[in-house]
């Protein structure tokens, strides 16, 4: 019994309902919007509030009454708060950089699709680290390369004219992935009769 | 269940009531979690609901889990969390079965 590795899959049994991968992929659909209609993306960003109110009640009214509440250990919401610190830490530092470096004769001149390639694969990589998310590794490497394909589709428009196409791409991924789970999970996890302890003497 | 250990006729006590394989994984649980509720507890063990319904009786008479019973709305909750004896025996415990593995190994 590895109790190390059982606290890391307690901590990350909410991955196992394909919700996140929903509501990452109904924030792609929106991402998507966005780059479709440029001119009123400010009013379409505000439809990422959907995606999160989404997982909450998803989390809230079909994860939880079937597997249940837990409270995790102060060590790993500890180690959570501290993700959530390093995550910060490093955004707030790239967006120092960029603006302290745009039009400094001695910037260095890097292509601004890679910076921002590295901060997704960044912040992927660490969220799989530290909520033990092992998907999102792979998400990560597609997250990243969805970008960066999308970015060169807009500079070399062919035959696909819009970037666009492949953020729904990654989108409509995401949510068939995330349903597979959610079906896989709702079959091995039905709704109990009652949540009862009866105590025996 | 006892064993002599090394050449100084220590005996490793190994706790009886936690060495019981669903109960080891009850307590197990409940020791790398602040506290679950019991359907989450069931969900985690495998066990069936009456399974675990005895296993935390035992282990609620011999104060290693504390039990609250709530409500959710309309819904029924019991939370279990493992007590400070919970804990502290149970890292005897594994102590106890790691100095047991060692002797067996020499």
């Amino acid at each position: 019994m590895n109790l190390k590795q059982l606290e890391k899959n307690t901590a990350a049994v909410i991955f196992q309902t394909g919700l996140v991968e929903i509501g990452i992929g109904l924030m792609w659909v929106v991402s998507t919007l966005a780059m479709i209609f440029d001119d009123i993306s400010y009013y379409i960003d505000i439809l990422f509030v959907v995606p999160i109110i989404f997982m909450i009640l998803a989390i809230r009214y079909i994860a939880t009454p079937r597997m249940g509440m837990v409270k995790l250990a102060r060590k790993r919401m500890r180690r959570n708060i501290w993700f959530m610190v390093t995550v910060t830490v490093f955004l707030v530092i790239m967006v120092i950089l960029t603006i302290t470096g745009n039009g400094h004769p001695n910037a260095v001149h890097i292509n601004g699709r890679w910076i921002i390639s590295g901060i997704i694969l960044f912040i992927c990589t660490t969220i799989a680290y530290f909520l033990n998310f092992k998907r999102m590794y792979l998400y990560a490497f597609l997250f990243a390369g969805a970008f960066n394909l999308s970015e060169e589709i807009r500079k070399n428009p062919g035959i696909i004219s819009d970037g666009a196409y492949v953020y729904l791409i990654v989108s409509l991924l995401l949510i068939v992935i995330g349903c597979i789970y959610l079906i896989s999970f709702l079959k091995k996890y039905p709704l109990p009769e009652k949540d009862s302890y009866d105590k025996k003497s | 269940m006892t064993k002599k250990a090394n050449n100084e006729n220590q005996q490793v006590e190994i706790d009886k009531l936690i060495h019981e394989p669903a109960r080891l994984k009850i307590i197990a649980q409940l020791y790398v979690v602040e506290s679950a509720d019991f359907l989450f507890l069931m969900r985690q063990t495998g066990l069936s609901q009456g399974n675990v319904s005895g296993h935390l009786s035992k282990l609620e008479d011999a104060a290693y889990v504390e039990i609250e019973k709530g409500y959710i709305g309309k819904r029924p909750q019991t939370i279990i969390s493992l007590t400070k004896k919970g804990r502290e025996s149970f890292t005897k415990y594994i102590r106890n079965m790691r100095e047991l593995f060692d002797d067996l190994d020499e």
